[in-house]
């Protein structure tokens, strides 16, 4: 296997070398660069998608996600170069090239005004020149900020509102993209890995949106350096922190190494945060705490009562962020995540003993970057990242008899999924028609499983697979109407013996100024899932699982085909269709044999199509965005092992989050400088749901063997061949900016469900009576919420 | 997955899921529905056959077909609110004024809870009681008494034929015959102060009989055979079929290397809070266990102390070379005395008609067919205990 890795490694260094000595025959010697960072004067934040370009010349280009831009193809003359950006003064700087030249320019804007929305607009703009890929949409936390949300604002549930993303239910923020599982879904904090982003069962992300710079969302087609995942990817960016206004430390020595530049913080119903930033030693940092309070208001009601508290439940996340230039060519940074959840509680039996539960899951995740610049031509970005997700449970139990003394036993479950990932990505820009991208991506997952009572081990399972990748994309524009992006990604998962080789095709056409044609065609692979039943209701943690020898790794395709129009100043429409064939997936296998390992899973095949529509509006006092979809999800799995996959087995079938109509309204009008209001609307068509015609006592599904009359069980019609009532939720927000003491902060109000219509989570039938009763079980009423931000 | 203790870890796991669940499902409201509005998916359900064979090579006179039917959602027969059998019991009318009055027994007369509204730790009074009236909930109403004669089939043809080549009885047709009261199981019912029976001795657990299928004369049913059912069933128009292969019961493993244990005569010994276990082989065509701990008060009274389905454990069969191994851990609350471990074990027909989760009529779940060849809900599979004593001290 070694020998194999290492013959890949030779094949692709070649292919780099040809790529690259072939790039170089079409550039001319003669050709210089200019490149440099774009920065916000006041707090050193990088400016992304800032135009730069040189006066008269027609050349020109935008910086990227980490404010870096590079202008290539530049013959030796005098120039102005002009960095532009609303919001921002414009900048000129005059520069001497010479020939083959190779200039490095960092520019430090300053804010003419402040104008939030028209540096969205701004940014969105160049994204829509600039950007090949297809599907995309970026949220600024801005946008997730303003959005009314059920107590905080929450990223995933804002990413929930746009065309083609649902969520299972109201109680959930896992992201089912385009008919895709939560676990489709690459979420990806700084570049490091996150599993199961979610609190309390998934009502939250554990994404505290102050703390986000941005975010880009990928439904789909996404490029060669996001693999492991087939439907999605959610790439965030966290904050740098103000690396300018330090104020605490100012004209001491230690100014130089630390100061603090700002504090924000926010209560509201669930938690409290706050936000500190600051200058670093020649970079920034940054820090943001949330913990919610159930426990501690709990131990106030038990301490009034005088009672004992015999229950715990609270989760807390922290996020911090350190950069440090150590120089114009490189940067160092280090950025740390973790979220937990805990509940725990005690059970006393009085004399006789009592049992402790005590359960507790949750993330972190360490990542080490660093970025090398050497000259115009490449940047560089290695990283070391390692994420943990564990999920522990530990039950014990005791009894105590009078004569024989006490007695204890204690039972532990715990699965964990530990990745360490070191990438290294290359951009290598070699002319004005072609930027390279490659990387290889080095990822070693441990994921255990054990449970034991007391000594005794009834399972501990490890597995530490290896995952190799290896990725080049080149993005081409032969001229300023197309570019054409090829990439290749290919893959060795160390238990499989087989390479993964996924290629990727994107296409933009510029069919006038304004209007974009985009398509792109991908295959995907996946080598971990989760065991969660596609079936539940709730998604209270997931349990990850590398696919095993015995099954193939997940797979689709990705086909996709956009038109996107820029409509006027900040106002974008896009209209897309997309085909997603599974030629592989994995499902629970309900036939499992519990005394098997072999057998827990199954796989089959499916297929998910739709139209996508998004008029988006960016700037001025009413933003906002308008989506509707239409889709279509089937899977066919041979549950039954019987070698047919049959419609009247239930093996033909939609899944449980299938919506076939979703419709989307999202607005958020600026009354005026201190009030602001917004409104989010949702209907879309019920989810699927097996019906009961009938019940019958039986011993099945681990019935009661003395009395086989214990059970009585529903029977089922066909599966998901019924549908829940139309979904409709509309939810209102008013903000209000207060100044109590001086200090600058927010006031909200927000009504969740204001209409409260009920919407079906599940019917619930009760079988004792004749006939039958059933009930619906709602998911969230007209509920109202308050907080309050502050900034210091 | 050997469930053992486990399913006390599954409980409460699932216990914590779902306080998890109420405390998000606080949020959501449960609203009440009319069942007419379901009528598309139920009006053309016809109530079918459900048939549990299950046969006892070990005690082939425990060998039992349970034939009964389904009932449909728009049932209005069997849970009726209606005292069917005479046996519910109104409030005393102690004054004679036609109407409940505080103090009076209520007796059966407890409301939909069932539970009578004065007790200790109890809301108020709830719907129906005192009204004089019966009520669905309250004791003696629909309970399996009235219910079982209402879903039994007792007018079917019953047989099952040997066809396994080579064995003595090789072709041999056995008749099962109905019987009324052919086993039964117990409950557990609350009785609270005010209630009739209330000084029965033993007044919370009681005994139902069922009506089924059993063996007729003296016939056998052999270990390791395989066995033809076949059920005529005039009312149905069905003819029904099913084969399953018996198999022999445990085998304890009491001088094993892997599981050393001291044995004093036929009895195990254990030292209380050492923290033991019993463990066994079985068949290699074995799938699910179903492990029963008693405790014997006195040498012919035994108690229950717990049971729960079980299955073999990976990691001791494979050093079993492949030869299925269950395990029972000995947990804190066994107390010194002395216990009778009764492990059952099922075929793999019953096995996994106990524990799939795929519908009731997967032609992988049922072994049963009917003569169109359509599946039928239920299974003909076989069962054999072995027991064997544990002393703690």
């Amino acid at each position: 296997m070694r020998k194999e890795y290492l013959n890949n490694l030779c094949i692709y260094v070649i292919f780099l070398i040809y790529m690259v000595s072939g790039a170089q025959l079409f550039s001319r010697e003669s050709d210089g660069r200019i490149s440099g960072y774009i920065r916000d004067s006041e707090t050193g934040e990088p400016l992304m998608y800032t135009n730069t370009v040189l006066v008269g010349q027609g050349i020109g280009s935008a910086s990227n996600t980490y404010g870096y831009f590079v202008i290539s193809g530049v013959p030796a003359d005098d120039y102005t170069l002009r960095v532009s950006y609303v919001g921002y003064k414009t900048e000129d700087c005059d520069v001497s090239m010479p020939l083959g030249g190779d200039i490095r320019i960092d520019i430090e804007l300053d804010r003419e005004s402040i104008q939030g929305e028209d540096i969205i607009v701004t940014a969105e703009r160049i994204r829509f020149m600039e950007k090949v890929e297809i599907s995309r949409t970026n949220i600024s936390f801005r946008e997730v900020k303003a959005a009314p949300a059920f107590i905080e604002s929450d990223l995933f549930r804002s990413i929930q509102m746009l065309p083609g993303v649902t969520s299972q239910n109201d109680f959930s923020s896992a992201l089912i993209v385009r008919g895709g599982s939560p676990d489709e879904n690459l979420i990806l904090l700084d570049g490091a890995e996150i599993y199961n982003p979610y609190h309390i069962g998934g009502v939250f992300s554990t994404f505290n949106a102050d703390a986000i710079a941005d975010a880009e969302f990928l439904a789909g087609g996404y490029p060669v350096e996001y693999g492991g995942r087939i439907s999605s990817v959610l790439n965030i960016t966290s904050k740098e922190g103000n690396s300018k206004s330090g104020k605490l430390t100012n004209g001491t020595p230690l100014a130089k190494y630390w100061d603090l530049s700002g504090v924000k913080g926010e209560i509201s119903a669930l938690s409290s945060k706050v936000l500190l930033e600051g200058p670093l030693y020649r970079g920034s940092w940054m820090i943001s705490l949330r913990r919610t309070y159930f426990d501690q208001l709990a131990k106030l009601y038990y301490w009034i009562k005088k009672s004992d508290q015999s229950w715990k439940y609270y989760f807390w996340d922290s996020q911090i962020k350190l950069v440090s230039d150590i120089n114009k060519k490189n940067r160092l940074s280090f950025s740390t995540f973790t979220g937990r959840d805990r509940l725990a509680f005690i059970i006393d039996r009085d004399l006789s003993g009592e049992i402790n539960f005590d359960w507790d899951w949750g993330n972190s995740t360490s990542n080490l970057q660093w970025r090398y610049v050497p000259n115009s031509r490449y940047f560089s970005e290695m990283s070391l990242s390692k994420t943990v997700y564990s999920f522990d449970v530990d039950l014990s139990f005791s009894s105590v008899d009078s004569v024989a003394g006490k007695a204890s036993n204690r039972i532990l479950v715990k699965n964990s999924v530990e990745d360490i990932c070191l990438r290294e990505k290359v951009y290598c820009y070699l002319n004005s028609y072609h930027t390279l991208t490659f990387g290889i991506e080095l990822k070693r997952l441990g994921i255990s499983f054990k449970q034991m009572l007391d000594d005794v081990k009834f399972f501990d399972i490890s597995q530490n697979p290896m995952i190799l990748s290896f990725f080049v994309r080149d993005q081409w524009k032969p001229n300023a109407l197309l570019a054409l992006q090829f990439g290749i990604r290919t893959t060795k998962y160390e238990i499989h013996k087989r390479l993964y080789t996924e290629p990727r095709l994107g296409i933009k056409y510029n069919l006038t100024e304004n209007t974009v044609l985009k398509g792109s065609w991908g295959k995907y692979y996946q080598f971990l899932f989760t065991t969660n039943d596609e079936n539940q209701i709730l998604r209270i943690v997931d349990f990850w699982e590398p696919i095993p020898k015995y099954l193939k790794a997940a797979s689709n395709q990705h086909i996709i085909l956009g038109v996107e129009r820029w409509l006027g100043e900040g106002f974008t429409g896009s209209i897309e269709s997309y085909y997603k064939p599974y030629s592989y997936l994995l499902g629970n296998n309900p036939n499992n044999n519990p005394a098997i390992d072999t057998d827990d899973f199954i796989a089959g095949t499916g297929k998910a199509r739709g139209i996508e529509l998004l008029i988006r509006k960016l700037n001025g006092k009413l933003t906002g965005w308008l989506g509707y979809s239409y889709n279509y999800v089937q899977k066919r799995i041979d549950f039954n092992g019987d070698g047919k996959v049959v419609a009247s087995d239930d093996e033909i079938y939609y899944p449980n989050y299938y919506r076939p109509h979703i419709f989307n309204l999202f607005l958020n009008y600026k009354i005026n400088k201190r009030n602001r209001i917004s409104l989010t609307l949702t209907t879309s068509s019920g989810q699927p749901y097996t019906p009961v015609l009938g019940k019958v006592y039986t011993q099945s599904n681990f019935g009661d063997i003395d009395n086989p009359y214990q059970n009585l069980v529903n029977i089922y019609g066909r599966k998901n061949s019924e549908t829940y009532p139309k979904y409709i939720r509309g939810d209102i927000g008013w903000t209000r900016n207060i100044s109590p003491y001086g200090i600058t902060g927010k006031f909200k109000i927000q009504i969740i469900n204001f209409t409260n219509h009920f919407n079906v989570l599940i019917y619930n039938w009760d079988h004792s009576k004749s006939p039958s009763q059933v009930s619906a079980i709602g998911m969230f009423p007209i509920i109202p919420t308050i907080g309050v931000e502050f900034e210091l | 997955m050997n469930f053992n203790h486990s399913n006390f870890l599954i409980r409460t796991i699932i216990f914590a899921l779902l306080s998890v669940c109420l405390i998000i499902l606080g949020a959501g409201c449960e609203k009440d529905l009319d069942i007419t509005t379901f009528s598309k998916d139920y009006e053309s359900y016809v109530p079918e056959l459900r048939i549990e064979a299950v046969f006892d090579p070990v005690h082939p006179e425990n060998s039992i077909v349970r034939i009964d039917r389904s009932i449909a959602i728009d049932d209005t027969m069997v849970f009726n609110g209606l005292d069917d059998d005479g046996d519910w019991a109104p409030f005393s009318d102690l004054n004679g004024n036609g109407k409940w009055d505080a103090g009076e027994p209520l007796n059966d007369d407890l409301g939909e809870d069932g539970i009578e509204g004065q007790d200790e730790g109890f809301p108020g009074r709830d719907d129906g009681e005192g009204n004089g009236l019966p009520d669905q909930g309250e004791p003696n109403i629909d309970e399996y008494d009235e219910i079982l004669p209402m879903i039994h089939d007792t007018t079917a043809q019953v047989l099952v034929t040997n066809i396994q080549e080579g064995s003595p009885s090789y072709g041999n047709t056995i008749v099962f015959e109905w019987v009324s009261r052919a086993d039964s199981f117990q409950i557990f019912k609350y009785r609270g102060p005010g209630r009739r029976n209330a000084d029965e001795e033993d007044p919370e657990v009681e005994t139902v009989y069922y009506g089924a299928y059993r063996l007729a004369g003296q016939d056998t049913i052999r270990c390791g055979c395989e066995y033809e059912l076949t059920i005529l069933s005039e009312k149905f128009g069905l003819n029904i079929t099913g084969t399953t292969i018996t198999i022999p019961p445990v085998e304890f493993l009491t001088n094993s290397r892997l599981f050393p244990t001291v044995l004093d005569e036929d009895t195990l010994v254990f030292v209380y809070g050492a923290n033991g276990g019993v463990a066994w082989q079985s068949d290699i065509r074995s799938s699910v266990y179903y492990i029963k701990m008693e405790k014997m008060e006195t040498s012919d009274s035994l108690v229950l102390e717990y049971r729960h389905p079980a299955f073999p454990l990976e990691i001791l069969t494979s050093v079993n070379s492949g030869i299925p191994v269950g395990y029972e851990p000995l947990f804190s609350d066994i107390l010194p005395g002395l216990y009778k471990l009764t492990v059952s074990v099922m075929n793999e027909n019953y096995g996994k008609y106990f524990y799939s989760d795929l519908p009731l009529k997967d032609p992988e779940k049922t072994n049963l067919r009917d003569q169109f060849g359509n599946s039928v809900i239920g299974v003909v599979g076989s069962i054999a205990d072995n027991s064997i004593f544990i002393r703690v001290q």
